[in-house]
């Protein structure tokens, strides 16, 4: 076979395939985006909520309980926790959603559930508490909360309850986007914008405002 | 200079953590010394640097972890240990760490290191990772008490988008989906190459 011909044919059954297998699963991918979006979330949620232990640092310290309600709780009796220790459950009630919080916010947590930037405060303590995950497995559903909906953050010590006042898309370098030196209970969650897996932008991130409305004072 | 003190604001860790039970505590009179001097910060190059309000509050959350509060003698060498520090950076102009010379960080990471050492009643350390920039102390189980990224730019917020695993999950699959097409047209004989 001459080279003229081999090159024909390679280009007749490969690279004619290819090109226009890319463009069509491409158009598909257009098309069906939604579908895929969710479909990728799903399965980064199932990924996610497996056992994956990626290293010894993450543990638990969270006892899921019933627990009393009080006005307050000494200090005593809040664990700060290590970093990459389960210390916390969020969860929405009307979405019948909930993650554990793990405290710090490092790539390996992430991975595995709910970051809390450790340059932030525990719940009760009426500083401002700032959580993170990723926008297709952990906090995919924030995108759906609306002012006046409910978000609750149970500890060993105490159950609180924010409600949501303010959302929005914020760009880097999120001035203005948050305030950790403000004497107000205050819970931020962000992820990552847009909610999709090939448009996910770096500079860009969906925040979510709720200011606390119920659970004991840490003293 | 404030990712320095942000270094040095990790030493005071070292002085506080005592045993394994971390029941949170208030924050006492010595301690607040040390969060004072943190908000005061230095000059450097005609420019006052501090840190910045979230690593002040890194501080305040281990200072509650603490169950044996920090002595004066205590507040007194870490002060010192962040005075040092503190010449080296006005020696250098250094604004940021990244500012320093290779030399004056090994310098910076090792008084770091000596207050550690100097701590006999427990058992911890301090580690930072050149490559990563994380800074981070560990209790005598491994632990991490605390971990910063000692760097530049602001580290409050993360990356949560995309991450690498489904990343490559999705081009994997469009990859098999392609080839493996082409494999099994080449077996049916519908594709011709001879």
């Amino acid at each position: 076979m001459t080279n003229k011909r081999r090159t024909q044919r390679i280009t007749a059954y490969i690279v004619m395939p290819l090109f226009f297998s890319f463009f069509g699963l491409l158009i598909m991918y257009i098309a069906l985006k939604p579908v895929v979006d969710l479909g990728m979330g799903l399965s980064m949620r199932m990924i996610s909520s497996s056992s994956l232990n990626l290293n010894g640092e993450i543990s638990s310290l969270y006892e899921d309980k019933d627990l009393i309600e009080r006005n307050r709780v000494p200090i005593s009796e809040v664990t700060m926790p290590y970093v990459g220790q389960h210390y916390a459950k969020l969860s929405i009630e009307h979405l019948d959603w909930s993650r554990p919080v793990y405290w710090g916010d490092n790539d390996r947590i992430l991975l595995r559930g709910v970051g809390q930037f450790a340059g932030s405060f525990l719940p009760g303590f009426g500083k401002p508490i700032m959580l993170s995950g990723h926008n297709l497995s952990m906090f995919y559903e924030i995108q759906y909360l609306q002012v006046g909906d409910i978000v609750t953050i149970q500890t060993n010590y105490g159950k609180y309850d924010y409600e949501v006042f303010d959302y929005g898309v914020k760009k880097r370098p999120y001035t203005g986007a948050y305030d950790l030196s403000k004497n107000e209970e205050e819970l931020i969650l962000y992820t990552c914008y847009p909610f999709t897996i090939l448009s996910s932008r770096n500079d860009e991130r969906y925040f979510v405002y709720a200011r606390r409305i119920s659970g004991p004072d840490v003293r | 200079m404030k990712k320095i003190l942000a270094l040095l604001s990790m030493l005071s860790l070292v002085l506080l953590f005592a045993s394994s039970a971390m029941a949170a505590t208030d924050i006492n009179e010595f301690e607040q010394k040390l969060i004072d001097k943190f908000t005061e910060g230095a000059l450097i190059d005609g420019e006052t640097v501090t840190l910045s309000e979230e690593e002040i509050n890194l501080a305040k959350n281990f200072f509650m972890r603490d169950e044996i509060d920090l002595t004066e003698a205590d507040v007194d060498g870490l002060l010192a240990a962040i005075d040092q520090i503190i010449l080296i950076a006005q020696g250098a102009n250094a604004v940021n760490f990244s500012d320093l010379t290779s030399a004056q960080k090994l310098e910076v990471v090792a008084i770091a290191e000596a207050a550690v050492a100097a701590i006999a009643s427990v058992e911890l350390t301090f580690s930072y990772d050149f490559d990563t920039n994380v800074a981070k102390i560990l209790d005598g189980s491994g632990n991490i008490l605390a971990e910063t990224v000692v760097g530049d730019d602001s580290t409050v917020i993360k990356e949560t988008g995309n991450d690498l695993l489904m990343t490559w999950s999705v081009l994997s699959a469009i990859v098999l989906l392609v080839g493996g097409s082409f494999v099994v047209a080449r077996r049916k004989g519908l594709l011709d190459l001879s």
